[in-house]
């Protein structure tokens, strides 16, 4: 079953793998700064109690699997990481969502 | 005269009769030996490792500040939400479970009766210092020591049976809750290992983006020391941290299943000690790697 723990983390480091073997650029330094943002919203999680099945709970579950596939492909060849961009600027949105119904 | 000639062998007879008395089976103490030892061995390296990670957050966030513009000087909260008072309360968790081993170890070790009841005492005075949401109802804990108290010179064997039966009894609920709190810890989001995740992340991003300038800069040796250690910390979230949450699922279920090996309801239960112990093996030797 998936967690979002385990997602969560995986997702991250996935993306940190990324950047390290991606080119220089502007399509780097955004998800440079999509890294940041989903750590951040990943550190307003620590030590938080989290509800599972809630409509935020599952969203974050599904924008983190969306994610997962396209870092995948990113491992695979490190130019193709626009995709990237997008699915974890989602999946920061989405954690931030569930983030604020923890408050 | 009588009397005196007879009182021997009263006494005689009574130790007969404590001896063949039933005791533990074969089975049972070959089941208690072993999810003692690799719960003795789980918890000691778990309780290491949450003293580890604290420090490698640390270290991490030292490395960074050193070369990051990103970071406050005045900014010294280095731990993050690994506090000292946290750590501590994770590490009193893993002793209390260590201890629950320990005990168990003492019934099927041949300790003296003291010993067991120390053992005992241990245990108890850990779970009552347990914080709020590591501990389940305590009320059992005075049977708890009754029973173990129990434990007399004579019919040993039985009653130290009767002891281990009430014993893991008593005790499975607070021994999940607290299972399921490491695995929480070592797995799952919110979980104290999240922190070594998002901050070795965060160091390693920083270091790669540092050390990607060109030209010589007087933070490089602390961003190639930052990248180093942040490599480091995921790999060993990946493999060690991953395993002691497997290992702390094992020993949940094992823990399940020795309640029913003790009280013979399960014909073959014995897959999940097997499990638990061949998972705390290979985790002693990823343990070994990371922390020589």
């Amino acid at each position: 079953m998936s967690t979002i723990g385990k997602n969560l983390n995986e997702v991250l480091m996935d993306t940190t793998m990324v950047i390290l073997f991606a080119p220089d650029g502007p399509d780097r330094d955004k998800l440079v700064e999509e890294h940041a943002n989903l750590s951040e919203k990943m550190q307003d999680l620590i030590d938080k109690s989290i509800m599972e099945g809630t409509v935020e709970y599952d969203a974050a579950i599904a924008a983190l699997e969306e994610a997962s596939e396209m870092l995948d492909v990113a491992k695979a060849d490190v130019n193709k990481i626009v995709g990237v961009i997008e699915k974890i600027a989602k999946a920061a949105k989405v954690v931030g969502e569930l983030v604020s119904t923890l408050a | 005269m009588k009397k005196l000639k007879l009182f021997p062998a009263v006494i005689a007879l009574a130790l007969l009769a404590g001896c063949a008395s039933p005791g533990l089976n074969k089975q049972q103490k070959r089941a208690v030996s072993s999810y003692a030892q690799s719960a003795q061995a789980l918890n000691g390296m778990a309780g290491q490792e949450f003293l580890a990670i604290r420090n490698q957050v640390i270290e991490l966030n030292k490395l960074t500040a050193a070369f990051s513009p990103t970071w406050d000087a005045e900014d010294k909260d280095f731990d993050r939400a690994l506090n000292v008072v946290d750590t501590r309360t994770r590490v009193k968790a893993v002793a209390t479970l260590r201890s629950y081993a320990e005990l168990l170890s003492g019934f099927v070790d041949d300790w003296e009766d003291d010993r067991i009841k120390g053992a005992a005492a241990n245990f108890v005075s850990n779970v009552r210092d347990l914080d709020s949401n590591q501990k389940i109802d305590d009320n059992y804990l005075n049977v708890f020591e009754k029973v173990v108290t129990g434990i007399g010179r004579i019919f040993v064997e039985k009653k130290k049976k009767e002891a281990v039966v009430a014993v893991v009894a008593m005790s499975h609920e607070q021994v999940a809750h607290l299972c399921d709190l490491l695995i929480k810890d070592f797995s799952g989001v919110g979980g104290y290992t999240s922190q070594l995740v998002t901050t070795a992340s965060q160091t390693l991003v920083a270091a790669d983006s540092y050390l990607r300038k060109s030209g010589e800069q007087p933070g490089r040796d602390s961003a190639v020391e930052a990248y180093d250690l942040g490599q480091l910390a995921l790999q060993r979230h990946a493999e060690l941290h991953a395993g002691i949450s497997e290992a702390a699922e094992h020993m949940k279920q094992a823990n399940t299943d020795l309640v029913d090996v003790l009280r013979e309801k399960k014909p073959q239960p014995f897959k999940s000690f097997a499990h638990f112990k061949l998972t705390v093996e290979a985790l002693a030797e990823t343990a070994q790697y990371y922390t020589r």
